[in-house]
């Protein structure tokens, strides 16, 4: 289980987080939505551990991971994340965006090879292994963003609009991989979205942010039938 | 300017008589009775040059292309090895041979530091045009001129053939 404990944080004066407290269990995907600049990617990245909460902290399978004087290491919190803009490293190909993470397994060289064949092929992107990410489509670059992400055998993903810019066809086919993905890897998903429609496609459940404070969260049927005040029912379009 | 470049301060005015203060020792004579006092002097002077280069190439990564290397790797080397110095090849190639070409002219720094019997080349046109040499004054310049350019050519060259496929961002 992560838990998001009472987490506050302020840049300068402006309080970005205000007493956020959430919690998402393994095989999950919860959709965290929002206006622009409500804090959607704050929370995050305090999550992921590239930021300090104020107050509140940070636990994962009950181990406090971030307060405001403690951060464990981000890759000491079996999470992994994928940026809005992907962050695929330019110089290095397919199979060495793959090999920097699972280096630190320590694997012989065969079992290196098969095992990122085996994560691409889990995205489709087989035999993609020479290809540098700018001779990628958008589609296939975020497969690899995915398949980086997975490498590490993360038990939690936090993915950063990672599909905003892509079309509809594309979108759809990425979102039944997530799903697939969420099944059977039992990953539990922090899925940061603008689109409505993703969440109620993807979503298990819903967490409703506003001006860095939590306007409701629940399951996603519960959220649209009641919702709690006339922001959520704008946000979600719900009549 | 930048905090960082705080740190050369010292370096910018009159660079040589740090260095003549600091190896004009018994201890360290040996250095300062080698050439290698000519390529320090070199280092000094341009170094502001090259530190200005090298951190307008590292503000150019985007910090998520680090912060996705933590995401995996807690070893700060690993990430500096991998992630950092490739994608801040370019601009480190460049602030190296900026200052590689900029030293080839070089001659205050150079006229107070050489140690006795060494000579430049630019050191070598200004004694001669003391002496009036015009034809050999001429004919040096024209070799440095070449000199420099076909190093030039050289490294565009080879810039160009190892950072082909190194691009900062998508």
């Amino acid at each position: 289980m992560l838990t998001v404990d009472n987490v506050s944080k302020k840049y300068g004066n402006v309080e970005i987080l205000k007493c956020l407290t959430l919690e998402i269990s393994p095989g999950e995907i919860m959709a965290l939505v929002g206006p622009s600049g409500c804090g959607k990617t704050t929370l995050l990245r305090i999550i992921a551990g590239l930021e300090n909460p104020d107050e509140g902290r940070v636990l994962i399978d009950g181990t406090e991971v971030s307060t405001k004087n403690k951060l464990v290491a981000p890759n000491k919190r079996s999470l992994s994340m994928i940026f809005q803009d992907l962050a695929l490293w330019p110089h290095m190909t397919v199979e060495k965006n793959i090999e920097f993470v699972i280096k630190r397994d320590k694997l012989t060289r065969n079992n290196y090879r098969l095992k990122i064949d085996e994560i691409l092929a889990n995205v489709n992107l087989y035999g993609y292994n020479n290809r540098y990410p700018h001779e990628l489509s958008g589609g296939e670059r975020q497969r690899l963003a995915i398949a980086r992400a997975l490498a590490s055998k993360p038990m939690y993903l936090l993915m950063d609009e990672p599909f905003s810019n892509l079309d509809t066809i594309l979108k759809g086919e990425l979102q039944d991989m997530v799903m697939e993905l969420k099944d059977n890897f039992r990953i539990g998903i922090i899925y940061v979205t603008h689109n409505i429609e993703e969440v109620f496609v993807l979503a298990d459940r819903i967490a409703i942010i506003n001006k860095g404070i939590m306007e409701q969260i629940d399951y996603k049927e519960k959220v649209l039938n009641y919702p709690k005040n006339e922001f959520v029912r704008r946000l979600l379009k719900i009549r | 300017m930048d905090l960082p470049h705080l740190y050369l301060l010292p370096f910018l005015p009159l660079p040589w008589m740090g260095l003549i203060k600091v190896w004009n020792q018994p201890v360290v004579s040996i250095i300062y009775g080698s050439s290698f006092i000519v390529i320090l002097g070199y280092i000094a002077r341009f170094i502001p040059f090259s530190t200005i280069i090298g951190i307008a190439g590292l503000k150019q990564i985007n910090p998520c292309l680090e912060e996705a290397a933590f995401l995996s790797t807690a070893r700060w080397i690993k990430v500096i090895r991998g992630i950092v110095v490739p994608l801040s090849q370019k601009s480190l190639a460049i602030g190296f041979f900026f200052v590689f070409i900029l030293s080839f002219g070089e001659l205050s720094t150079t006229l107070l530091i050489i140690p006795p019997g060494r000579q430049t080349i630019p050191i070598k046109i200004y004694n001669l045009m003391h002496y009036g040499a015009h034809q050999m004054v001429a004919a040096l310049c024209l070799i440095l001129i070449l000199i420099i350019f076909s190093f030039s050519g050289l490294f565009l060259l080879l810039y160009k053939k190892f950072t082909k496929n190194i691009r900062c961002s998508l």
